[in-house]
């Protein structure tokens, strides 16, 4: 494994689209956290439901819940790198060159599971770096990283599912973004609203989004008209989508005319 | 004699594209040593007959072994291959492209600078691919196949975009790889290619093997008799009662005939001389290959 990351690696290191992308995740985070800050101290501390979102252990999940916004710029790279393999058919040239297709399979799976590991990093990172200001015990609730990590996990397979199965990456990333900011929000609400309350928690990033709702959980509770699911349903959900997109990338990997 | 190492071996490989049939129960086997050409018109199957042997397209039905193995991605490694079209990461240069080659088949780095060379590409080595022309691609990709020195070449129409002097230098540069040893396996249309450089050539048809085997056997079955007379309508109308005649065609103020059976130039002669017609010409010659392969195709 660490031999096909270390030629996925050579792939990507003088790329700068891989570059810039990474630059523009690895700050906007931050940023991010920091603007909502801001807001937070001027604005809603007023409140008394929007309080100390930034000592420990809260300051995990308000970090992981603020940088999950920035996650689809990964999803987007993660697409651009799968899609580049088809426009170029290097995934042709790499099978032809002595990989096997397993083995390009695995070292796409281990792309993705190292942006997660970025993504976790990061958040992590920012976490540490609000939280010291603002105090508490960073010791406590750290299994949220684990969940925001999972919440990447099944962002990242959505976009690794597809950037298997369409060929242009044009395509696949407006479908993607839509996707992502748009579309999941209008059927998570039709489903909530119009056919049965929580039913929206079913889909592939709501499931993650309302096991880490973050400063949204105020929202969340305000419009909700039944007990939720528990956060264990929603680690299920998030992970039977993730086995679902992984299986289906792979077998379609494993048995397409390339 | 103990029997000559088989590089590959086909055995009734089948693939289908919807109603399309590309490849119909094919059968053959490539010697070592070989220079080993697939021939076909546009559209007979010869690329995707490539890509199963490659692994990049499944075949419907069939096997096939490489070196007497049953295929595998570290059989592959031992094969320089040029599919179709050079597919390379547009946004590096020919030496990364050649670097990731190299790790993927865990050889070839310290390569890279010999088959540049031989490519002419060594000057535009940290060029950018997508700044490359048509040609430079095709020179890269030949590059690509010979990096670490494989074993076997597998090369899908080697000299498409390349300049009349690119082709000679291919064509020359695969002639010198088959003497050294190396088995080259290579589909092209370009008869007249295949037929300066192949020791052994498969024709295929709408993904049918109409024959294969050695150049000489392939091609000897038939010889091609020219013959010339002083009255040439009396000599086609001679050789026309002829039952055995199987095609006849003026060429520069002879004939060129093929009989179906086995007859020999003395034997012809003498038939025409006993009718009273005496040769003025007469010359056995092989047959082209592009004559044998118009006859197989049309």
């Amino acid at each position: 494994m660490i031999q096909l990351l270390k030629i996925e690696w050579m792939k990507v290191k003088a790329y700068r689209t891989f570059w810039i992308l990474i630059a523009i995740f690895t700050v906007a985070g931050p940023l991010l956290t920091s603007a909502y800050k801001s807001v937070n101290t001027q604005v809603f501390s007023k409140l008394p439901m929007f309080q100390n979102p930034f000592t420990f252990p809260e300051v995990y999940e308000t970090v992981a819940w603020l940088t999950s916004f920035m996650t689809p710029v990964m999803g987007i790279l993660l697409i651009i790198l799968l899609t580049n393999e088809n426009n170029f058919r290097t995934i042709r040239q790499n099978i032809i060159d002595g990989w096997s297709r397993d083995q390009y399979i695995a070292a796409k799976f281990g792309v993705m599971l190292v942006m997660v590991l970025f993504i976790t990093l990061i958040i992590t990172l920012t976490a540490l770096v609000f939280g010291a200001q603002a105090g508490g015990d960073p010791s406590e609730n750290t299994y949220i990283i684990l969940w925001s990590a999972l919440q990447s996990l099944t962002y990242l397979s959505v976009a690794f599912f597809l950037g298997t199965f369409m060929k242009r990456s044009g395509i696949a990333i407006a479908i993607y973004v839509f996707y992502a900011y748009v579309g999941e929000f209008m059927l998570a609400m039709t489903l909530d609203f119009k056919v049965k309350f929580h039913s929206g928690a079913f889909l592939p990033m709501e499931c993650t989004d309302r096991l880490l709702p973050g400063q949204g959980k105020i929202f969340r509770q305000l419009m909700q008209k039944a007990t939720p699911p528990s956060d264990t349903t929603y680690i299920l959900i998030a992970a039977a989508y993730i086995l679902l997109f992984g299986y289906l990338s792979w077998r379609k990997m494993k048995k397409a005319d390339l | 004699m103990e029997q000559q190492q088989q590089i590959l071996s086909l055995n009734q490989v089948s693939k289908r594209y919807g109603r399309i049939q590309a490849l119909n129960t094919v059968s053959f086997t490539v010697p070592a040593g070989s220079v080993y050409g697939v021939l076909g018109p546009n559209g007979s199957g010869k690329t995707t007959l490539l890509g199963i042997i490659m692994d990049v397209l499944k075949a419907d039905a069939g096997t096939y072994t490489w070196f007497g193995q049953t295929p595998h991605e570290d059989l592959r490694k031992r094969i320089g291959s040029l599919l179709e079209t050079p597919n390379f990461y547009h946004y590096y240069s020919a030496i990364r492209n050649l670097q990731i080659t190299a790790a993927i088949k865990g050889r070839g780095e310290d390569d890279i600078e010999r088959v540049l060379k031989l490519t002419e590409l060594w000057e535009r080595r940290d060029s950018r691919f997508s700044t490359f022309s048509l040609g430079m691609k095709q020179r890269l990709a030949i590059a690509n196949a010979l990096l670490g020195r494989p074993e076997v070449l597998l090369l899908d129409e080697p000299t498409n975009g390349l300049d009349p002097a690119g082709i000679a230098e291919i064509r020359e540069l695969i002639r010198n790889l088959g003497q050294q040893g190396t088995t080259v396996i290579m589909a092209s249309h370009l008869l007249d290619e295949v037929e300066k450089v192949c020791s052994h050539v498969a024709i295929l048809k709408k993904g049918v093997l109409l024959t294969s085997g050695h150049v000489d056997e392939v091609l000897a079955n038939e010889d091609m008799i020219e013959i010339g007379a002083a009255d040439l309508g009396r000599l086609e109308g001679l050789l026309k009662s002829l039952p055995e005649l199987k095609s006849i065609r003026r060429h520069n103020g002879s004939f060129q005939v093929v009989f179906s059976d086995s007859r020999s130039a003395e034997q012809v002669n003498r038939y025409c001389f006993e009718n009273g017609i005496t040769l003025s010409y007469l010359a056995v010659k092989r047959k082209s290959l592009e004559a044998r392969f118009i006859e197989l195709t049309n």
